[in-house]
Order: structure tokens, then C-alpha cells, then sequence
């Protein structure tokens, strides 16, 4: 057990931050999987259109690694499948009927992969480097977990798991099966969630502090454990997905319910949501206008834009709704800024401290070269050179970019290099580009 | 009437207290059809879009990524740089106004306070601001020339450029050759490597070396830089003056036996010297202007204080070095090698340097470590080559090309560094996992794969 105190980073205050109370969302009329969203899977649909699923029901496998599938969470009707650029499954839409399930047989003396393989919650776990869902055949050397969320309207996992220690603790025990290394739990420094918990020893428990992204997977992995290279691999997986697994493995009846977090100013009520995975987004915040709001699945640092038709990313726990920008500021480069939102000291609110702002999505400024005032470094609190690593990526020096630790990155880690960015460089993109790139020529 | 009061309190609610410049916007609109690809003025469109993210913040949506984005942008982070050289600015008009008045105003010590400070900022101002027109539309136009043949957009690095260019020149430079200057800086030190962000040594010193190699006469550091407008004063009955600088006055004093008292040798005491009503460079010469813009550079975040620390340790320790162990030692008839590091710091070019010159963050190191090194490397050079070269009796300029020249080199071994330890750190935690999924992992690595 250690604790590691990070200095670098920032917490940014956004308006409309969700309140702790959980608001029950009762089972809509639609569903929707999106089999885009599960990196290096590719997909192959055991389904087609007016097709009748069970919750569970093997909905799409991969081609690749055919023991991985993805399951439907509720039963009903499949009623439409959309097709996006270049035949990609963008969309698997069922229409909710009853509540049938498929029955579940758990033998317990099987080993707690084959478990997870059978019923299709592997596809909750995601491994690094690469950040996609894993390959069963490679044993990971270690496997990490958060309860410390450092994101722009996080969920606070502490005070939404206090009654599910009991989980926790069974659930990192069937997780150590699945690697010879450890378990690796972080927590927010000062923390006693575990205090009264009889862990497994294999579990290594550590605390961290500081301002975002000391939340950050991918920082605590490079903190505790760093990847040395593109075949040493680690499992992550959200702690919310871990308990579904413990509660459909001790109980034999699939959990398909997890709480999600939604907040911004274009919410009525900001607030936690208790919802069956795969409820549109449209049941879950009601109707917006996406002309005046965008709608992004996951942190407004590291999310992805979506539409009320879609459902909350299976990866994510927050849901932001925040003003797309509406106005061209005149001279705005001039003026004082009393309200404008600066990890600079270049404008009067840092002086006058603004509390919160209700950040639109403007780039604010013209896209310029990599100019190094050092921004990036001061909001990174890893020991990797961004500056050099952005540039090595720009080149294609696959060398030198392993070399940099690319292997270690993951662009929600960047994204804070990009937001303090004067000139506006797409820092997580990038780095998106480099994984790319030498995931498919490395 | 009460209609109108009530309308007008819609109004009122309606509009937002800033006015919105919509007029202007809708002029910017309309025009915009014939900047943009496949408009008739398509190749001007650089000069369009700097007016036009000049007026207005660009409206471009961030896509992917991070959704929001900080407010500050590069024309922010330039425009600091600019606000932090205004006290040298002010106070280099100000300066060269009272250092010429001095000399060739034979009334100067009778007429009123008031009538001095008024006159000091005249000659001053007519002094200073040819130069400054010249610089910066010489350089405007380059930079527009480039930004329309090279398809880039104008940049605003050249503010800062601009507004350096003229506070490192003596007063009393022709104008032509502050155009060749600054044509010469822009150009060759930045614009053939790509402009703004791309360039390898600091366009404005690049400008200033020209002059200093190209008309050495006028430039060397140790004659009379105070200007005499014979425009202002007609009946002066004094032709030229030659009138030496503190750098030049202590470059050519032989030692004598026992430490020089700096304030004897250059006629000006410490605190003159820290105030800066001396002659020398418009914007050089007071270290109090220079500290006050270094303040707000290091608040702002704008200007790099590790660079500026590292420059002054690295100045101390050569400056001790030589008046401790080299003075006393080795050589000893350069009276300079016994300068105390306080005269160092203000005398000549070093606080302005070490700044606003050193610290532009394109030329310098990359990395927050290698600033340490880097400002170092400036310091250090820079007191060498004031104290041991008698050619230039000014070292800074040189010293911070020399480490411009050097900074990826610094770089190079920092990023090294950090490999190595990136080793360190991973090949730990693979021993960590235990010997069996190693092997494994060789299994996997070595299976057989079909080809064909």
C-alpha cells in the first residue's frame, strides 16, 4: 500500500454539477447497443431485424475472438439495425417486451473467466495499452480498479458503493482469478471505504490525490505499474461493471441496472440516474434541443458526442449536457475576461477566483503551431514528455514513440493538455491517432 | 409615453450590456464569400481572417476531444508579452529623450522640472516611434507577403518580435537599416523555417546579430548611443559626441592592483544603473522596468521562470568564478573579471535578456528541466564572452543565440533521460507479474503463426 500525492492537473469547475440523489428510471419502450463502441471487437450480429431477444440473449460476437459477445439487456423485439460509414454496426435497436431472461446456469467450481465468457459480461473488461476489450487467451499481468473519480461530473463511487462492500470484497477475489499478477484498488487519499474490509491479499490497495486526471486509470497504471510494451497487458474495468458481474455470478439472474451521472447546464435536473444499460438517452434526460445543447456520453474532457436516440456508452458513467457556443465575443483576446474560464493567469477571474463556469463548446481561438509555454506539462502528472510524444506521432517515428511511452497513454489522459492548449492543438486526437497507428504498424 | 418607457424596458431586457457589434460582424460576413476557396480574393484570405479573429473571437466548435476548451488563445498569450514590455517601452522613450537632452541641451539644468519632463518625453517620442513604425510595417508586410504565399496564417508571433526589435537597438539608428533589420529577422530567422512556432533562433535577436555583425560601427556596445535630433535642436553648437557605455567603459579599464569600483570606472552609481537613466538600447537599460515585466510574465505564466532562474545562477556562478579563481589566479590585467555579480545584473543587455529574450519559448528548450540548463548555459556564456572577449564588449545577445543553437541538443538528453527511466520504471513492474504469465505471454508471442 502506498499513497501518491500528483500536483499536476486541474478540476474544472462546470456548472450544473449532478446532486447525489438517484433518481429511478423505470425500463422504456426502446433500447439500443452500439457495437462500435466496444474497441477491437469486430462485431458479427447473431441477430437480425423482428428477431425476439431475452435479457441476455447473445446479441453480436467477435469475429476475431469468437468466446467474446455482447448481450442484450433487455427482451423484446429486435426492430432496427443501423449501418453506418462502411458497414459498421453503429446501432442494434430492440423494442421492449416484458422482462424475460434467458436462464443463467453458474457452476461455480468453472473458473470465473469461462463464467464471464458465457454470459457475456467479458466485454465489460478493457485492457491497456490500446484501451479495447481484451483477448481471453492473454493472461493480463495485473488488473486495475478506481473508486477515485476525478472527472468533470463524476460519480462519486464511494458514496454510491457504501453498501455494496460486500461485492466489492467478493468481487476483487473472482478478478485476482483472472491474473497471476495483482488487483491493484486506488482510492482518494484519505479515504477509509476499506477500512473494516477483509481484502484478498492478492489485492494491492493504493490512495491518491490531487486534482484531475489523478482519477485517471491510465495514471494510476503508469504511477503503480507502468506498460512496458505493446504485449504487456493489464485489465481495467469500472468498479459499477464489477458488482454487475458478482450479482449475476452469486445470484444466477443477469444485473443489467448502473447508475450514471448526469450533469450541465442543459439539464433540468443534474443529478444521479439509475437506468437499465442501453436506455436511450432521450428517456433517461427527456427532450433537448441539440441546436442550442450537445450531448456527450462520458466527461467533457474525454467523451464522445451522441444524440438522444442513443444510449450512454457501456463504458461510461457520466452523461454531459452542455450549451454549444452561440456568439462570436467581439476583441475578446482584449478584454479583461471577468467571466471567462483560464488555467492562465491571463484574465481577471483567475484574480477574482471564478467559482464555476458554464463552459460552452468554442475552440475560443485560432488553431496555431505547437508553441511550448509548457501548458501541457502542467496539467499531466505523468512522467512522459507530451510535447515530444505529440510530435514523434505527428512523424510517425513509431521507434520513438514507444521510446516516449505511448504504450503508457490514453487520450483521456491528454485531455487536459488539449482543453489548456493556446493554440488549440488536438492533443487527445492525437494520441488517439499515435495508439492507432502503432497498434496496426508496430 | 409610457409605452415608450415600457418598450424601452423590453429593449433594455432584450440586449445584453455589451454591445454586440453586429454591424461589423454583418460587414465581415458579407465580404467573407470572396476570401474563402473559390473566391475571387482566395489567395488574400490570410489578411481576411486576421482581421477577422481579430475583431471576433474564431467560432470554430470544438469536434472531438475535449469538448471545452480554455478561453486563452495565442493572440492572449502574445499580447501578454507585449503588456510586460510596455514599462521598458515607457520608459525607453522617456530615457532617450532625457540622455540626449542632457548632452545637447545647453539649458537643460536651468529650465523647469516640468519643461524637462515634458521635453525628455518629446525627443523621446520622436525618436522612438519612427522606429517603431518602421519595424513593424516593414515586418507586417513580410509577415503578410509569407502568410499569402505560404498559405499560412498570419501570426501573431510578430507582435512580440516587433515590439522587441526596436528596445535592443540604440537610439540613434538610421531607419533604413532598422528595415534591413527587421527584414532580415523575420525573415531568416523565422519565416524560411515556417514561421511562428517553427523557427530555431529568436527572430528578434537574429535581427539585432544582423545589424551587430553587418554594421559593427554602429553596434559594438561601446560608443555613444545617444541620439541628437538636429531637427529639435538647430542652434546646437555641438557636433558629435562620442560618449562611452558602462559595458564599454569597464571592457577597456586595465586592472590596477586592487578590485575597481565599478561606480568610479562607469560614473554611474548602482541604484542609477538599476533605475536605468543611462545610456544605452531604448528598452535595455532599466532592470526595474525589466523586473516589473518579469513579474508579470511569471504571474501570467507566460514567460518561463525556470529559464530566468537558471540565466541568473548560471550568471553568478561564472561571474564568481571569475572575480574568486580566474581573476586573482590567471589573467589579471581586465579589470572586468573583478565585476561583482550585483553590477552584472545591470549593467548592459543582461536582465532584458535574460526576460524577454530568453524566455520566448519556440527558441528555447522544450522541456521544463532543460529551461534549468538552458538558462544556465545563457548566463554563463553571457558573462564569458562580456568579461573575456574584447571584441564584444556585450555578451547576452550572443550568449542566448549560442543556447538558442543548443537548446534541442539540452533537449535531446533531457527526453534520454526520461527513456531511460521510462526503462527502469516498466522493466520493474514486469518482474512484478509473476515468471508463469511471462511465459505465457512468450507463448503467445512464439506461436506459431500460418503464414500463407
Amino acid at each position: 500500500m502506498s499513497s501518491y500525492n500528483l500536483l499536476k492537473g486541474h478540476d474544472i469547475r462546470l456548472k450544473g454539477n449532478p446532486k447525489k440523489d438517484i433518481v429511478d428510471i423505470p425500463l422504456s419502450s426502446h433500447i439500443a447497443i452500439h457495437p462500435a463502441q466496444y474497441k477491437g471487437m469486430k462485431p458479427k450480429l447473431l441477430v437480425k431485424k423482428g428477431d425476439s431477444v431475452k435479457v441476455g440473449s447473445p446479441i453480436f460476437y467477435d469475429k476475431t475472438k469468437e468466446s467474446v459477445k455482447v448481450v442484450s439487456t433487455a427482451s423484446g423485439t429486435v426492430e432496427d439495425i443501423v449501418l453506418g460509414k462502411r458497414r459498421i454496426i453503429e446501432k442494434v435497436v430492440i423494442k421492449v417486451d416484458g422482462d424475460e431472461s434467458e436462464s443463467l446456469s453458474i457452476d461455480k467450481s468453472e473458473d470465473f473467466k469461462d463464467f464471464l465468457l458465457n454470459s457475456g459480461l467479458w466485454s465489460y473488461l478493457r485492457q491497456r495499452p490500446f484501451s479495447k476489450v481484451p483477448d481471453p487467451d492473454i493472461r493480463p499481468r495485473a488488473i486495475f480498479l478506481s473508486l477515485h473519480q476525478t472527472g468533470p461530473f463524476s460519480i462519486d463511487l464511494e458514496y454510491l458503493l457504501k453498501d455494496s462492500k460486500k461485492e466489492i470484497v467478493d468481487g476483487l477475489k473472482l478478478l485476482s482469478t483472472l491474473t497471476d499478477g495483482n488487483v491493484f484498488l486506488t482510492l482518494k487519499k484519505g479515504s477509509d471505504f476499506l477500512s473494516d474490509l477483509d481484502l484478498d491479499s492478492n489485492v494491492n490497495v493504493n490512495y491518491f490525490s490531487g486534482p484531475h486526471p489523478s482519477g485517471n486509470i491510465g495514471v494510476h497504471i503508469h504511477h503503480l505499474q507502468p506498460i512496458a510494451n505493446r504485449d504487456d497487458l493489464v485489465y481495467y474495468l469500472s468498479l459499477q461493471d464489477m458488482i454487475s458481474m458478482v450479482k449475476t455470478y452469486n445470484s444466477g439472474k443477469y444485473h443489467f441496472n448502473k447508475i450514471v451521472s448526469c450533469g450541465g447546464t442543459g439539464l433540468d435536473r443534474p443529478s444521479y440516474y439509475k437506468i437499465r444499460r442501453g436506455t436511450l438517452i432521450r428517456d433517461i434526460v427527456g427532450d433537448i434541443d441539440s441546436t442550442i445543447y450537445r450531448i456527450i456520453s462520458g466527461d467533457v474532457l474525454s467523451g464522445k458526442t451522441t444524440s438522444l436516440d442513443d444510449s450512454v456508452n457501456s463504458f461510461d458513467e457520466i452523461l454531459s449536457v452542455i450549451p454549444e457556443i452561440k456568439e462570436r465575443e467581439f476583441v475578446g483576446w482584449a478584454l479583461p475576461g471577468l467571466k471567462k474560464y483560464s488555467l492562465s493567469n491571463t484574465f481577471v477571474s483567475s484574480a477574482l477566483g471564478l467559482q464555476s463556469s458554464n463552459l460552452e463548446t468554442g475552440l475560443n481561438g485560432s488553431i496555431r503551431a505547437i508553441i511550448p509555454f509548457g501548458r501541457w506539462e502542467k496539467v499531466l502528472p505523468m512522467d512522459i514528455y507530451p510535447d515530444f510524444l505529440v510530435k514523434s506521432i505527428l512523424a510517425k517515428d513509431i521507434d520513438q514513440m514507444e521510446k516516449l511511452g505511448i504504450y503508457e497513454c490514453d487520450p483521456e489522459d491528454f485531455a487536459l493538455c488539449a482543453f489548456s492548449c493556446q493554440s488549440k492543438i488536438e492533443v487527445s486526437s492525437i494520441i488517439q491517432s499515435g495508439l492507432d497507428f502503432v497498434e496496426l504498424e508496430g | 409615453m409610457n409605452k415608450l418607457i415600457s418598450k424601452l424596458q423590453k429593449l433594455s431586457q432584450q440586449r445584453p450590456t455589451m454591445p454586440k457589434m453586429t454591424f461589423l460582424r454583418k460587414q465581415l460576413d458579407s465580404v467573407e464569400k470572396h476570401f474563402v476557396k473559390g473566391g475571387k480574393l482566395e489567395r488574400l484570405h490570410p489578411l481576411y481572417d486576421a482581421i477577422d479573429t481579430f475583431l471576433f473571437v474564431p467560432g470554430y466548435k470544438t469536434e472531438n476531444g475535449p469538448h471545452v476548451r480554455d478561453s486563452i488563445d495565442l493572440k492572449r498569450s502574445m499580447i501578454f508579452v507585449v503588456i510586460a514590455l510596455l514599462p521598458c517601452l515607457l520608459f525607453g522613450i522617456y530615457n532617450t529623450g532625457y540622455q540626449s537632452n542632457l548632452l545637447y541641451d545647453p539649458n537643460y539644468s536651468q529650465n523647469s522640472l516640468l519643461t524637462n519632463i515634458l521635453s525628455n518625453i518629446w525627443v523621446g517620442l520622436i525618436t522612438v516611434l519612427p522606429i517603431y513604425i518602421v519595424t513593424y510595417s516593414v515586418g507586417g508586410l513580410c509577415e503578410a507577403v509569407f502568410s499569402i504565399v505560404r498559405k499560412h496564417e498570419i501570426n501573431e508571433g510578430f507582435l512580440v518580435t516587433g515590439m522587441l526589435i526596436p528596445l535592443t537597438l540604440p537610439p540613434d539608428i538610421p531607419l533604413w537599416m532598422v528595415g534591413v533589420a527587421t527584414v532580415f529577422g523575420i525573415v531568416i530567422g523565422k519565416e524560411i523555417f515556417g514561421g511562428t512556432g517553427f523557427n530555431v533562433f529568436n527572430p528578434a535577436l537574429v535581427a539585432r546579430a544582423f545589424l551587430f555583425f553587418a554594421y559593427p560601427a554602429y553596434m559594438s556596445g561601446d560608443k555613444a548611443w545617444v541620439v541628437k535630433p538636429a531637427s529639435y535642436y538647430p542652434q546646437g553648437n555641438v557636433d558629435y559626441i562620442t560618449q562611452a557605455t558602462p559595458l564599454g567603459d569597464l571592457a577597456n579599464t586595465a586592472y590596477d592592483g586592487s578590485s575597481p569600483y565599478v561606480s568610479e570606472v562607469i560614473g554611474y552609481s548602482w541604484s542609477e544603473m538599476f533605475l536605468g537613466l543611462v545610456p544605452g538600447s531604448i528598452g535595455e537599460t532599466s532592470t526595474l522596468c525589466v523586473l516589473i515585466g518579469a513579474l508579470f510574465l511569471i504571474v501570467t505564466g507566460i514567460g518561463s521562470w525556470r529559464t530566468m532562474l537558471g540565466c541568473v545562477i548560471g550568471m553568478l556562478f561564472m561571474t564568481l568564478t571569475l572575480n574568486h579563481i580566474v581573476g586573482p589566479l590567471f589573467v589579471q590585467e581586465n579589470a572586468f573579471l573583478f565585476v561583482a555579480p550585483h553590477w552584472h545584473f545591470v549593467i548592459g543587455s543582461f536582465a532584458f535578456a535574460t526576460v524577454f529574450m530568453a524566455t520566448d519559448p519556440v527558441s528555447s528548450a522544450h522541456t521544463d528541466r532543460g529551461r534549468y540548463y538552458y538558462g544556465f548555459l545563457i548566463g554563463f556564456m553571457g558573462v564569458l564572452i562580456r568579461v573575456l572577449n574584447p571584441a564584444y564588449p556585450e555578451g547576452m545577445m550572443l550568449a542566448v543565440l549560442f543556447a538558442n543553437g543548443f537548446a534541442p541538443l539540452i533537449d535531446y538528453y533531457v527526453v534520454k533521460a526520461n527513456i531511460l527511466r521510462r526503462q527502469n520504471r516498466t522493466a520493474k513492474s514486469v518482474n512484478h507479474s509473476s515468471v508463469d504469465s511471462v511465459e505465457k505471454k512468450h507463448e503467445v508471442i512464439t506461436d506459431p503463426v500460418e503464414v500463407n
